[in-house]
């Protein structure tokens, strides 16, 4: 037990070896996780069995020598234990806040017929942006620095949605769908969910309202504006170099955005008005496949803590690849089933079904720590379709992600670090 | 005099200069009172934070944070045949193989300067973690318990190793026996001066303790409880000197394998000039007083359990907790109101919020009441009995050496014992003046600031001059 050799002196046995056994067994749960005599003294001597009190109740010198006659009738349990999972995707208010927005910014572009796409490719990427800021703020910032880090972003978003929707189509709308945006996002990442699905409400009745009165959309977005403008503080400098530092270091979570956005963009581009019907069908393919990916990452999560044998973690990593695969595919096979009755709408429905799988198994590799290879296959999958706007190649990318996801799975010792 | 040149490396571990508390207080009067110039070397979490205490003048602060994702890296990633022999020598931890271990540290610090982040997940560092486990656990260790251990050890070690640009001091001063170690003993391996160590809590003992909220996995507890294990024998056996602020840390120390001869003990002081006597009278009702942190290691449930049994007797008691509630610890402040609610105890326990001064609350008590689970050395104590009040505490720490002869001591946890004690002080007020009269001439000889200074200052100038020390039988 210790390292003391010449200045330990010799233990005697313990006398009372009838009180010895009754407290090994009153401590078993202890003793069977304790790593060592020391940790089992440390425990004792908290629980009151000082110097004194064990020479009177066991004959021993001291706590340490109790420590060590206890640790020898120890039934050590060494069993794995699995760390419990921490499921999220479950329906909440940013969910609701999410669609509220969505159908704001929808009836705002009904009403002008024109998309600002600038601002849309800003705000994607700036919403992967902020929320991986917010997360690494949150690590390593103490909380005012990473509030004040959350507000700049704030206002980078404010500023960037002012100044591409200046630049794009149809201004008023833009702005003011874009400045929604930005408020829920921000919400959102604070923690304000409920705050968020409010603000998100009153844009979209502000918008219906706007309609009705047919009055220039832009004055949906003082809400939001007015809602930031109360929430935020003034610009300070110690933001912008954590800032940077993320930009510098994070910056391929603003190409996954991108890569998204540019996608979106070419698709709606294909399908002309009929996108709606696409989008509304990825939109809820999507909310699936979030919830379906909380499961799937606690699956994993809990496999690499129980399974000892590396052939049975293969085979069970496998079978919840194969389990997550097949429901986010579901939408997309649906979507195909019913081609040859889509008629004109082939073209979005095609194109939105394959967008739901390419996103689920970019969603996954997410999870796992490989966002590099879904940021490739969003801006792979819209270069393509600039070169031949077919929705068919964004169906070959996705397949294409889909065996980078099964090659990957193989390693789990390379992305088990994000599931623990 | 050589000490007024003296330049000192002083590591400190989630505490000086950004957490408030005993022993940041301690190293605050340490820096402040010695002549010597002080780089402090401290040791955080991964959050970036600005200190909340004052740095002397002349000092440098510089700050390691743990776990912390570490940034892009400058240099080339070190070859893998380097960087597994030294990781295997310093897995030996796991065969508690000090020498091994300690060549492996030392291998892994000449590597520093090469980057070592993805080395840690190599294919081959994870099956060599695994073959060691297997060993330790009887067993195949899941993958989950594998890159668990990596990743700790991963985010332990790399920050503590780059201790570049290396500071030219003259004496290294490790203000913990936990983590605090490593730099502090690696500076002082490369500059070949000598190695000050000074524990106020016996870390190990406390990392054990922690076991039991944070239930770690089979694999982290054992893998941890071996690292931290060595490296506390690292410190014991490499370290010229050793204070320690009572004779039940010593216990550990000598059973952990630390000379007896190097070790001192030195107990906190405080400057008695900030807390005036007491009037010597005292008013009703009988009144107990606590100061401190509310904090689970405090143990404000058996104190309020105890005197719920003090009030059966002695209806008029009142019993004042003075202190902060510090951040995370709002839920166990609300247990305690619940608690003290459940028993109808609104009329005579009072939550009064932080004190100032506070001698103040010291003033106002008949007696102190301390009910801590662990303690070092707690300055609420001394404190308590400078203004020439008693004092009832638990057994723990360094809190029965202190209170011997002037207060009575309890063991820790036992609301019946402390209740009992507390009501033989509140029923008797001759006596706890006569006690409290004794505690303040015990802390005017024994625990003054002037003192503790002084025996640092001594023991700084000889360690600096013949590089060891033995404690004078």
């Amino acid at each position: 037990m210790s390292a003391r050799g010449e200045y330990r002196p010799p233990v005697p046995p313990p006398q009372n070896l009838q009180g010895l056994s009754e407290l090994a067994h009153a401590l078993r749960g202890l003793l069977s996780q304790v790593s060592d005599p020391y940790e089992l003294a440390a425990h004792l001597e908290v629980l009151g069995y000082n110097r004194y009190r064990v020479e009177r109740l066991f004959g021993l010198p001291n706590t340490f020598a109790l420590a060590q006659a206890l640790f020898a009738l120890a039934q050590r349990d060494f069993r794995p234990k699995a760390k419990p999972p921490k499921p999220r995707g479950t329906l909440g208010p940013r969910h609701l806040a999410v669609a509220l927005t969505l159908g704001g910014t929808l009836v705002v572009f009904w009403s002008t017929g024109s998309v600002g796409w600038l601002s849309a490719l800003f705000l994607l990427t700036w919403s992967q942006l902020v929320a991986r800021t917010s997360f690494r703020a949150a690590v390593e910032l103490e909380t005012p620095e990473a509030e004040e880090v959350l507000n700049l972003m704030a206002w980078v978003g404010v500023l960037g949605v002012s100044v591409t929707a200046f630049l794009d189509l149809g201004f008023a709308a833009t702005w003011g769908a874009g400045l929604a945006w930005v408020a829920v996002g921000v919400l959102t990442l604070r923690g304000l969910e409920a705050k968020a699905a409010w603000v998100a409400s009153g844009f979209l009745l502000l918008a219906v309202l706007l309609r009705i009165a047919g009055i220039d959309p832009f004055w949906a977005g003082l809400l939001p504006l007015l809602l930031l403008l109360r929430e935020g503080h003034p610009l300070r400098r110690e933001g912008f170099p954590f800032f940077g530092k993320i930009l510098a270091e994070e910056w391929v979570y603003g190409a996954y955005g991108l890569g998204q956005g540019f996608v979106l963009w070419k698709l709606v581009d294909l399908a002309g008005e009929r996108a709606l019907v696409g989008l509304g069908l990825y939109l809820l393919a999507s909310l699936l496949v979030e919830m379906r990916l909380s499961a799937f990452v606690a699956t994993l999560a809990k496999t690499l803590w129980q399974t000892e044998n590396p052939v049975a973690l293969l085979l069970a990593l496998q079978r919840s690849l194969w389990s997550y695969t097949f429901t986010a595919s579901v939408p997309t096979f649906l979507v195909l089933l019913g081609l040859p009755w889509s008629g004109e709408y082939h073209v979005p429905l095609l194109g939105f079904g394959f967008l739901s799988f390419l996103s689920a198994m970019a969603l996954a590799l997410n999870a796992l720590g490989a966002i590099h290879g879904s940021a490739l296959a969003f801006l792979t999958g819209a270069l393509l379709l600039h070169l031949a706007p077919n929705p068919l190649l964004l169906g070959a990318v996705a397949l294409g992600l889909l065996l980078y996801l099964l090659e990957h799975l193989r390693h789990p010792e390379r992305y088990g670090l994000y599931l623990l | 005099m050589r000490s007024s040149h003296l330049r000192v490396l002083f590591v400190t571990e989630g505490t000086y200069p950004y957490s408030v508390g005993g022993v940041s207080r301690w190293c605050e009067q340490l820096l402040f009172g010695l002549k010597a110039q002080f780089t402090v070397l401290a040791l955080w979490g991964p959050r970036r934070a600005k200190p909340t205490l004052p740095l002397p003048q002349g000092s440098t602060l510089r700050t390691l944070h743990l776990f912390r994702p570490v940034p892009a890296f400058p240099f080339a990633t070190a070859p893998l045949h380097t960087f597994l022999p030294a990781l295997e020598k310093l897995l030996a931890f796991l065969d508690l193989d000090l020498e091994t271990f300690q060549g492996g540290l030392w291998e892994l610090f000449l590597l520093r300067k090469r980057n070592l982040f993805h080395l840690f997940f190599h294919p081959r560092t994870q099956a060599l973690l695994q073959e060691r486990l297997h060993l330790l656990l009887g067993r195949s260790p899941t993958l989950g318990e594998t890159l668990s251990v990596l990743h700790w050890l991963r985010s332990t070690l790399l920050p503590l190793l780059a201790l570049d640009p290396i500071p030219e001091v003259d004496l290294v001063h490790a203000t913990s026996g936990g983590l605090a170690v490593i730099p502090a003993w690696l500076v002082s391996r490369h500059l070949g001066v000598p190695f000050l160590l000074t524990e106020h809590g016996v870390f190990l003992r406390e990392r054990y303790l922690a076991f039991s909220e944070t239930n770690p996995s089979p694999a982290e507890r054992l893998v941890q409880a071996r690292f931290y294990h060595l490296i506390s024998r690292l410190a014991y056996r490499e370290t010229q000197f050793i204070t320690t602020v009572s004779r039940f840390n010593r216990q550990w120390e000598v059973e952990l394998g630390a000379d007896p001869k190097r070790i001192q003990v030195v107990a906190n002081g405080i400057d008695p000039e900030q807390f005036p006597e007491a009037p010597a009278h005292l008013e009703d009702p009988p009144t107990a007083v606590w100061v401190g942190r509310i904090d689970p290691l405090k143990d404000l449930l058996t104190l309020v359990n105890a005197f719920h049994w003090v009030r059966q007797a002695l209806p008029q008691a009142q019993l004042l907790l003075f202190g902060p509630v510090p951040r995370g610890n709002e839920a166990y402040a609300e247990g305690v109101r619940a608690r003290v609610k459940e028993l109808g105890l609104e009329d005579n326990v009072r939550f009064m919020g932080p004190a100032s001064p506070v001698y103040q609350a010291y003033h106002r008590g008949w007696v102190g009441v301390l009910s801590s689970i662990s303690e070092g050395f707690p300055y609420t104590v001394i404190e308590n009995m400078a203004v020439g009040r008693t004092l009832v505490g638990t057994r723990v720490g360094s809190v029965g050496e202190v209170l011997e002869g002037v207060g009575e001591v309890v063991p820790a946890m036992e609301p019946e014992a402390l209740g009992e004690a507390l009501l033989g002080f509140l029923k008797d007020p001759d006596r706890c003046l006569a006690k409290g009269r004794e505690a303040r001439e015990k802390v005017l000889s024994l625990y003054t600031l002037r003192r503790m200074l002084e025996e640092f200052s001594r023991i700084y100038e000889a360690l600096a001059l013949e590089g060891s020390l033995e404690v004078p039988e």
